[in-house]
């Protein structure tokens, strides 16, 4: 939430997570040298520049597979939240780190030679077409492009101007480089090392990865089985069994997901996806009289779905009205930062 | 409001202050993502496999005299009572990713003194001549000197033969990257003997002894351009083999390499 940008909004959350962050790499990178050097010494030393370009590479693919896998814990557990709530980043460091392994790459694989090292990058070990000696550099610099489009954009003031829907679009590309990274490690690395180790662990990256996914991705189907049918009021349920503060997200056949927020005897129903980043509200709770979206801390007004002032953000707020002691919803959206009241649960009579 | 209520109610916002429970969890969370990270780290740099038992001494100059030779590499053939015939062969390369024939070529069948840094790996030995100028200097040596320097006369061998190996562009594989073969390092490979280094075919035992094979075409010309396509990947080569004094040479048709 911003009426202006800044580089970073800091706060003690994101400085602690960038310190871990930044602690965790150098960390890596030192244990990953220091046994390097401790497994084969004296004849048998492998070259620093290798094992630079090595511990640089397994660094950027695991940060890859802890970026991917915060998103579905964080929708099976919202304990994992504050591993979400700057994973930005974490995907920005991984570009770093990932752009530091290519450029090694070029500066030692393809420098000292002929041709210009980026002539020599796109012109020796290219061939698709021959069998057996898939190229796989060329997939790594696919897979580098598109962590460099997405560490780019990763800014608030991309995601305000693109749209919040482009935006996603864009982003949501992290897993065609996904598969570009496990291409270009299989068509690599794994050609050349012979320890079954290697394979090993990145069949259990990928699994977990999957998994996590599937998991989370079941977890929203079992939401959404639950959708009512659009017809003219839906029947919302007993509200008084959300707790206070809170909400439920309610599914209507052909509508994004809904949140119906509690505050004390008032109902109001927002859609329940977040104007940021598409968070899920109907998780958020309600903090100083404004909803919260669980993800970045976003704030909307219950009864007109509008963020406070100076806050200029605003998402689609719903009809209400009470009918024999039932809130009823009309499907229908209101254009985004209508004011609605909100209904009261007990309350008999109309109140719209 | 009970403790369960309270637990459950825990709500992170990143720009408020972070609840205890919440705190908590995000530390052990954090720290065990950390160490899980650490043990990927420990576990694959530890099983990396030899990068075998080359070196490269950059730091110390070595002078050779001997008969410098082009044809078709770059070499100079040196005593060396070690060797069966009082004769070995120095590959010569030339800094960075090149070959030196043409900075040999004016000396071809002279003796000469060479300085550079010397590369060793199972036996054979390669030299980076140094760039200064005076790196390459013309001797006169004693007639009987130069006949024993003379050119190995060459043998041949069974023929053909199938070799199962890697084609490698020598320098990096005898010591100036470790390692210097292999997949990963193909397109280096492709730039090296691209600029002239000799390719040589490797071929491994049982036991993962190495044999060394310089690779020529079937007139006994250089082989480079042909060598290229196949650097880097397991191979089955069909060729003839000849001793050329302490060098096994290898003469390949470019159509009877199989990859595996």
């Amino acid at each position: 939430m911003s009426v202006g940008y800044v580089t970073v909004q800091w706060t003690r959350s994101k400085r602690v997570y960038d310190f871990v962050i930044a602690g965790g790499v150098l960390a890596y990178l030192a244990v990953f040298f220091a046994i390097g050097k401790l497994t084969w010494g004296g004849q048998q030393a492998i070259s620093d520049e290798i094992l630079l370009i090595r511990a640089l590479a397994t660094c950027a693919i695991t940060l890859l597979h802890i970026v991917l896998c915060i998103g579905p814990l964080a929708r099976l557990s919202p304990r994992f939240l504050p591993l979400l709530y700057n994973r930005r980043h974490l995907g920005v460091t991984t570009f770093l780190v990932a752009a530091l392994h290519g450029l090694v790459v070029l500066g030692y694989y393809h420098g000292f030679g002929r041709v210009n090292p980026l002539v020599s990058l796109f012109t020796n070990d290219i061939d698709f077409l021959v069998a057996g000696s898939l190229p796989f550099q060329i997939l790594g610099v696919a897979a580098l492009v598109i962590l460099a489009v997405l560490a780019a954009t990763s800014h608030d003031f991309w995601l305000k101007n693109l749209s919040a829907r482009t935006w996603k679009s864009i982003h949501m590309s992290v897993y065609a480089c996904y598969a570009l990274v496990i291409a270009h490690v299989a068509f690599g690395a794994l050609q050349s090392e012979r320890s079954t180790i290697y394979p090993i662990l990145l069949a259990v990256g990928v699994t977990t990865v999957t998994a996590l996914h599937c998991a989370a991705g079941l977890k929203e189907r079992r939401i959404d089985s639950r959708s009512s049918p659009a017809i003219a009021w839906v029947d919302l349920g007993d509200c008084r069994e959300i707790p206070d503060g809170r909400a439920k997200s309610v599914r209507v056949a052909g509508q994004p997901r809904i949140a119906v927020f509690r505050s004390g005897d008032c109902i109001s129903v927002v859609r329940g996806v977040c104007a940021h980043q598409g968070g899920p509200l109907a998780e958020g709770r309600i903090i100083d009289g404004c909803i919260t979206c669980p993800w970045h801390g976003w704030q909307y007004r219950p009864a007109d779905g509008q963020s406070p002032p100076p806050f200029q953000e605003k998402i689609v707020t719903y009809q209400l009205h009470n009918h024999i002691g039932r809130v009823m919803l009309d499907p229908a959206p209101l254009p985004p930062g209508t004011h609605v009241e909100p209904a009261r649960i007990g309350s008999p009579s109309d109140v719209n | 409001m009970s403790t369960d209520q309270n637990r459950h109610d825990e709500f992170f916002v990143g720009y408020l202050p972070t609840p205890q429970r919440v705190r908590r969890f995000a530390i052990a969370a954090s720290i065990s993502l950390v160490a899980g990270a650490a043990l990927v780290g420990i576990v694959v740099a530890s099983m990396q496999q030899s990068p075998g038992m080359g070196t490269w001494d950059t730091s110390t100059a070595t002078t050779f005299d001997g008969l410098a030779l082009v044809d078709p590499y770059a070499m100079l053939r040196v005593k060396d009572t070690t060797a069966s015939g009082g004769v070995s062969t120095i590959l010569l390369v030339s800094e960075g990713k090149f070959g030196a024939a043409d900075r040999i070529r004016p000396f071809h069948g002279k003796a000469v003194r060479i300085r550079g840094t010397i590369l060793r790996r199972d036996g054979r030995r390669m030299l980076e001549v140094s760039s200064e100028d005076n790196a390459v200097e013309l001797l006169n040596p004693r007639e009987s000197a130069l006949s024993e320097l003379a050119p190995a006369p060459r043998s041949e061998m069974e023929s053909p033969v199938s070799l199962r190996g890697e084609m490698i562009d020598p320098k990096c594989y005898i010591g100036a990257m470790k390692p210097g073969g292999g997949k990963t390092h193909k397109a280096c490979a492709q730039l090296c003997v691209g600029g002239g280094i000799p390719p040589m075919f490797v071929t491994r035992d049982s036991k993962g002894r190495e044999s060394y094979f310089l690779v020529v075409l079937q007139d006994g010309s250089a082989a480079n351009e042909a060598a290229i396509p196949f650097l880097g990947d397991p191979t089955e080569i069909i060729g003839e083999l000849e001793l050329r004094g302490d060098l096994n040479v290898l003469r390949i048709d470019p159509k009877k390499i199989v990859r595996l």
